[in-house]
């Protein structure tokens, strides 16, 4: 009696997708009129305005502010001149300093390029013939939240999409069952949820946070797993779906993105249940690799990092903690511990990534929201400073073993070559093959861009 | 190549032109040509010169343009180097820093020093541009937008139930398109139910519809649907998008949450429900503090509307985070009630539309003469009686306070003559534990109980600043000193102690008497280590124990009778009223000229007259919410029917200036915006009139050739199939397994809750963090005012489908709903496809539902499966399409 035989149902289902004409409406100009139709996926891969030189973002963010005089931003002059305070010191941070005060830590030269690096560092002074170090950066408020918001959204208040957002928006993701923009920190980050915010660009451009102090492959993506069905019977619940859903696109013409879009996301979702489960799941990694990273919650993500870069997530971003573990006013030696914690994991990243051949591809940033006083805080510790910090960029098409402008005698300020974190957004979206000022989005009446109405590109540092 | 001395005749020649006009030497142009135009062109073009993306207002490619400077002033002052700025930027003297990448050589200074001295001879002749166009008023005012409404008549030669499908045929003949025959009665009343309650129609409303769908049973179903409280629910979430309604701030520095919000989304859901006139529904969340009773308390809630608004990081830099909040009221007013983008009058008069910069900071003074408030619930005769009742009892309180510390400190003083011993003793104890850690109290049997206290308070408070006048005496004296020496440092912290008591007392006065301070507190209240409670007071003689008693009695009726805190809305009210002097490029320490508060110059007449009353909210509101502003209408009636059809008349519903899109049927949205002025601007009125046309009720499918023409259905020549929001799909999963908690407003509940049964609006809404339910499904960013959904499909959203235990739960509930039918299957699976889908199953659905629930399980899946194969069936109903679109 039965119309449809178990076979025959299985034999279409099993093709059913495949049978779907799928039109991509995400050309630059139809995006917006595609989404408000249901139709493509918003996330497919789109053209750069131009050939890029990185194709995926880590951003390893040093989140606290790192002081660039005791890291990567050697002053000579501090030792000289301890204790005292010349008038270049006398510039406005959070709080009240003191003298200037020599780093605890050496300096020492490194790789083929005698790039300068501190002792706290080892395993990433080992790779700085791949690293370009620009220690010009400057930004614009001597505080967290506002400074945060800059380094991630281009504007200091919690307004703007991030950074990341903006990357997905513009260059969509490569692997459709993965989430394109992950944020790793254990617990929350300062300001938390709007440094990964799409503000305005669609809901489906937000970076998604993982907490990665336990990492249960299970748990660590909203719904990614089903308790209630082995999969096999979940496929054949999904096949009934799928079946009903067939009936009432063909009752309806039989040629609707909207709903074959569905269609689509539905059978995507269910391969994302394995993918996503399996790209966490860190036990799929050889042991030498494992170890070389270390076991800590960073170097986990560290190496989950690289995992989803390699399956073509566009952006990933790892806070070094939860708070702001590198806004040490009260000591700065205590930058030995943190370096601690993450040289190892950083070190192996890049190192893992060239032998994977993927670090020409794949821009790593490294970076606080601003940097430190050369001047004292109390006894030990140094201030917020925004006149002048340091970065780093490795991989993804910039010069290695380069250094990148100067800040002053004692590293309080940006002097040379000044970058300021709009430059930097502009320069990494064009190693992206993003023209920041074409990247855009119109919002209430305006087109906006992560840049906002500034934003030069540093070509010197691409190689 | 030239040599050198062709370069100098040739600038020769050139400089013979000039040189009369500039008073200039010959070699004062030379100088210029080789020491300070290539520093110009190199360093400063970038930003400073015509053609290229203008910083500051500033150009340096011309001499006009160097004398008049940009926005802080002349950039050069002939002759005087230390007066101009250009020479201040370069030396990066203050926050002015030029060139921002890092500063001119020491040569490349004193070039330019020297030029400005001699008189900065400079050929280049060339007028400077002035970098803005002045609007075209006469011109502006004919856009389309500012015109006033225009209700025309349409030709009628076709025979058209309504003059809604009169515009729309008279446009689909011209373009050569056929309308679409009328959607099945089925189709229509789930249609129509969606789109005015957000939930399904129950199956006796599909029944009795089949039974008779005459346009008189439709519309009787329009009033039914109209009059229930799951409409106002449905329509006050829609405004609720343009309120940009949260419950918080996007960060949480400084700022708490309003626990109050949903007050306002509650007067929003009664506003729809009442069907309070439009204009009323403008003025009272503009206005209503201001608007006169009966009317201003009940409808304080709706200042909402800007008191929920966005506050900003204040830490650094303060004024510009004030400017940031201002825009924010000004944003969510103009485009939410005007369509306009005034926002982008900002920094500079609007690009595009006729709105000058200055008449951006007349709507900003207004704000900055308002202020956040928490305003209390009543009407202010009421507020008056309170606050006398409040003084009331501070005064009574007082008095109460007033005699206990006078008359408790002969009690206090005798409760501190064991307080040497035991200070002595709990220092005693806690050295003797640390050489000796089995040292216990119960070697104190008789001060077992006192000294534990004391020894605990001790060493809790160590490092307490508060309490260093008790802890210091005895860490000042050395370890082996003499018992004369300890019972010194114990006197000393009690007369410290003692000392601390009397100042209060002596301190205080009868209107504004101490209260026990956290010392007091810690010492002797109840469980303080010298504990006096209220032990003092039976100790007192008779008369003061009478003066007592009487005083607590008054005191204790006054509480009961007069309420701590009166219940508040968080809204806006008055501050000192001030006019805004304009912010240049939106600094705000770069001030310009002023301007003055009034409405927008684009919608006012010739005598457009500044506000005089308060902060000019009222003025502000009279401007907007009146028939003479065209935009007003215009705007909510497009809004509407983009609620209704997916897509407005005019496709940006909040924006009507010249980058949003025209419309596609003007006199279409004249007219119905002229309907609605003349229903007394009565919503629900236009609902039924929009509702009732056959434009409508078309079919949702597809016609070929139609497709061809008009692919977008920008002429409505089919009903556009609409995917459900986030709030009706959740909302409908509840109301199909039977589980929907239909109460109505109060506070927000937690979305994250699988447990939840309640209406998705009255979730939680956080700027924040917004739940991710509500993110993934295109719940818009509530940190900015929304004109629509955006509508995305991706697999995030498709794993909470299959699951979330939130869907599996209701999947399980509506399973055995279903199953509660009947004993035949069939009948259950027909119950099932009237429920979810308002229609019976065709014949080949029930075979395949059949044969899915009677599908052999899989042997390996046997022990991990959890959901029987009705619960399954039911969770692929709920994730189908048909679920999730309505035709």
């Amino acid at each position: 009696m039965s119309l449809l035989t178990r076979r025959e149902m299985v034999n279409n289902l099993g093709a059913g997708t495949g049978m779907i004409g799928l039109t991509s409406l995400l050309s630059d100009s139809g995006f917006l009129q595609g989404a408000s139709n249901g139709g493509g996926n918003p996330l497919n891969p789109k053209e750069p305005h131009f050939k890029p030189k990185a194709k995926y973002l880590i951003h390893l963010f040093m989140n606290g502010g790192p002081s660039q005089v005791d890291t990567f931003d050697p002053k000579p002059s501090l030792i000289k001149y301890n204790g005292q305070r010349p008038d270049i010191a006398n510039k406005s941070t959070e709080r009240k300093t003191g003298g200037l005060m020599q780093s605890p830590f050496k300096f020492s030269k490194h790789g083929k390029s005698g790039v300068e690096v501190s002792e706290i560092f080892p395993g990433i002074a080992s790779c700085i013939d791949d690293i370009c170090v620009i220690r010009s950066m400057h930004t614009n408020i001597p505080n967290h939240e506002p400074s945060l918001l800059m380094m991630t959204s281009g504007e200091t208040q919690p307004t703007r999409p991030s950074m990341g957002s903006w990357l997905l928006y513009g260059l969509g993701t490569e692997n459709k069952n993965l989430p394109g923009f992950v944020v790793m920190c254990p617990g929350k980050p300062v300001v938390g949820p709007q440094l990964w915010s799409s503000s305005f660009l669609p809901g489906v451009y937000q970076g998604t946070h993982i907490n990665n102090s336990t990492m249960d492959p299970k748990k660590i993506i909203q719904n990614v797993s089903n308790s209630s069905l082995g999969k096999t019977s979940q496929r054949e619940m999904m096949d009934y779906l799928s079946k009903i859903n067939q009936m009432h696109l063909e009752k309806r013409g039989g040629a609707d993105n909207q709903l074959e879009t569905r269609i689509q996301s539905l059978e995507m979702a269910f391969r994302m249940q394995f993918e996503a489960q399996e790209v966490f799941d860190l036990n799929h990694e050889p042991k030498n690799i494992r170890e070389g990273y270390g076991s800590s919650p960073f170097a986990q993500a560290c190496l989950t990092a690289r995992r989803l870069v390699e399956r073509g997530v566009r952006v990933v971003q790892i806070f070094t903690g939860g708070g702001q573990p590198w806004d040490n006013h009260d000591d700065i030696a205590q930058h030995r511990q943190l370096a601690q914690q993450t040289d190892q994991p950083i070190a192996m990243l890049l190192k893992d990534l060239k032998s994977k051949g993927m670090l020409d591809e794949t821009l790593v940033l490294w970076g606080g929201e601003f940097g430190r006083t050369p001047t004292s805080e109390g006894s030990k510790g140094r201030d917020h400073n925004n006149h002048g910090f340091t970065v780093w960029l490795a991989g993804g098409g910039v010069k290695g073993g380069y250094v990148h402008g100067a800040s002053d005698e004692f590293g309080f300020a940006a002097e040379e070559k000044k970058m300021h974190v709009h430059d930097l957004h502009a320069t990494m979206l064009h190693l992206m093959g993003i023209n920041h000022e074409k990247l855009t989005y119109r919002y209430s009446g305006r087109d906006f861009r992560l840049t906002d109405v500034e934003g030069t590109v540093h070509k010197d540092i691409i190689a | 190549m030239l040599n050198n001395r062709v370069v100098l005749n040739i600038f020769a020649s050139y400089f013979l032109l000039h040189a009369l006009s500039n008073f200039a030497k010959a070699e004062d142009f030379t100088f210029f040509e080789s020491n300070i135009r290539p520093i110009l062109i190199e360093h400063c073009y970038e930003c400073h010169a015509e053609g290229k993306k203008v910083r500051g207002g500033l150009l340096v490619d011309s001499k006009a343009a160097l004398l008049k400077g940009g926005d802080t002033g002349p950039a050069i002052f002939s002759g005087n180097p230390d007066k101009s700025l250009l020479m201040k930027a370069i030396l990066y003297q203050d926050d002015l820093k030029m060139p921002p990448k890092g500063k001119l050589s020491p040569t490349a200074i004193n070039n330019i020093k020297e030029w400005i001295a001699k008189g900065a001879a400079d050929p280049r002749e060339n007028k400077s541009k002035t970098t803005t166009e002045a609007i075209d008023w006469d011109k502006s005012k004919n856009f389309w937008a500012f015109k006033p409404i225009k209700d025309t008549k349409p030709n009628t030669s076709k025979n058209t139930s309504s003059l809604i499908d009169t515009f729309i045929s008279n446009q689909l003949a011209a373009k050569g398109l056929s309308k679409s025959i009328q959607a099945t009665p089925n189709e229509l009343i789930r249609r129509l139910s969606f789109t005015l309650t957000g939930l399904p129609p129950s199956v006796e409303d599909v029944e009795e519809f089949n039974r008779d769908n005459s346009d008189a049973a439709y519309s009787k179903f329009v009033d039914k649907y109209l009059s229930t409280k799951t409409y106002a629910e449905k329509w006050g979430r829609h405004w609720l998008d343009v309120a940009r309604y949260a419950e918080d701030q996007a960060h949480t520095f400084g700022v708490k949450p309003n626990s109050d919000a949903y007050k306002y989304r509650d007067w929003v859901i009664k506003a729809f429900d009442t069907d309070m006139p439009f204009t009323d529904f403008i003025r009272y969340q503009i206005s209503a503090d201001l608007t006169p009773e009966p009317g201003r308390t009940e409808n304080l809630a709706a200042l909402g509307f800007f008191g929920l608004g966005a506050q900003y990081y204040k830490n650094t830099d303060a004024a510009r985070a004030i400017a940031d909040e201002l825009d924010d009221r000004i944003d969510t007013l103009s485009r939410g009630f005007l369509g306009l983008t005034v926002s982008c009058a900002r920094c500079h008069d609007h690009k595009f539309d006729p709105i000058p910069t200055q008449d951006y900071y007349s709507i900003a003074g207004v704000f900055h003469s308002s202020k956040l408030n928490n305003t209390p619930v009543c009407s202010l005769e009421e507020l008056k009686i309170y606050e006398k009742a409040k003084q009331k009892l501070t005064d009574s309180e007082n008095k109460l306070n007033y005699f206990i510390h006078n008359e408790r400190l002969p009690f206090v003083e005798k409760r501190c003559l064991e307080f040497e011993k035991y200070y002595e003793l709990s220092y005693q104890y806690i050295d003797k534990k640390k050489s000796d850690p089995k040292t216990s109290f119960n070697d104190y049997p008789n001060e077992k109980v006192v000294l534990e206290k004391w020894v605990k308070f001790i060493e809790k408070n160590k490092g307490n600043k508060k309490f260093s006048f008790f802890t210091e005496p005895w860490n000042e004296i050395k370890e082996n000193s003499t018992q004369d020496q300890k019972k010194k440092a114990a006197t000393k912290a009690k007369e410290s102690l003692l000392k601390i008591i009397r100042n209060e007392k002596t301190t205080a006065t009868k209107d504004k008497p101490n209260k026990n301070s956290e010392i007091y507190a810690a010492f002797f209240e109840a469980d303080g280590i010298l504990a006096l409670g209220d032990s003092w007071k039976k100790e007192l003689n008779k008369e003061k124990a009478e003066e007592l008693k009487n005083l607590e009695d008054i005191n204790r009726e006054l509480k009961k009778i007069t309420p701590e805190n009166l219940p508040v809305v968080n809204a806006i009210a008055e501050s000192t009223p001030a006019d805004l002097k304009i912010y240049i490029r939106g600094n705000p320490s770069k001030q310009g000229e002023l301007a003055p508060r009034r409405f927008l110059k684009i919608l006012s007449d010739d005598n457009r007259k500044n506000f005089a009353k308060g902060s000019g909210r009222t003025e502000l509101a009279d401007a907007i919410a009146t028939a003479d502003n065209p935009l007003t209408a215009r705007v909510i009636t497009n809004r509407i029917w983009a609620w209704h059809f997916g897509k407005g008349i005019v496709a940006t519903p909040s924006n009507f200036g010249k980058l949003g899109d025209a419309p596609s049927n003007p006199e279409l949205l004249d007219h119905l915006s002229q309907y609605l002025i003349n229903s007394g601007w009565s919503i629900k009125s236009l609902h039924r009139y929009i509702l009732c046309s056959d434009t409508f009720k078309q079919s949702s499918k597809n016609i070929a050739n139609n497709m061809n023409i008009d692919p977008d259905n920008t002429y409505l020549w089919k009903f556009n199939r609409k995917r459900l929001d986030i709030e009706s799909w959740r909302d409908s999963i509840l109301s199909a397994a039977g589980s929907l908690d239909k109460t109505i407003g109060g506070p927000t509940f937690n979305l994250s809750d699988d447990n939840s049964k309640r209406r998705t609006l009255y979730a939680k809404i956080s700027r924040h963090e917004l739940n991710s339910l509500l993110r993934i499904f295109d719940f818009p960013d509530p940190n900015i005012t929304s004109e629509r959904r955006i509508e995305t499909t991706v697999p995030q959203q498709q794993l909470f489908i299959i699951n979330s235990p939130f869907v599996i739960e209701q999947s399980k509930l509506l399973a055995k709903r279903i199953q509660a039918y009947s004993k035949s299957e069939s009948e259950n699976i027909n119950a099932a496809y009237k429920i979810l889908f308002s229609r019976p199953p065709s014949a080949t659905e029930l075979e395949l539902a059949i044969f899915f629930l009677h599908a052999s399980e899989e042997n390996n899946d046997k022990p991990t499966n959890k959901m029987d194969r009705w619960e399954r069936m039911a969770q692929a109903l709920l994730a189908s399409n048909e679920f999730m679109y309505i035709d």
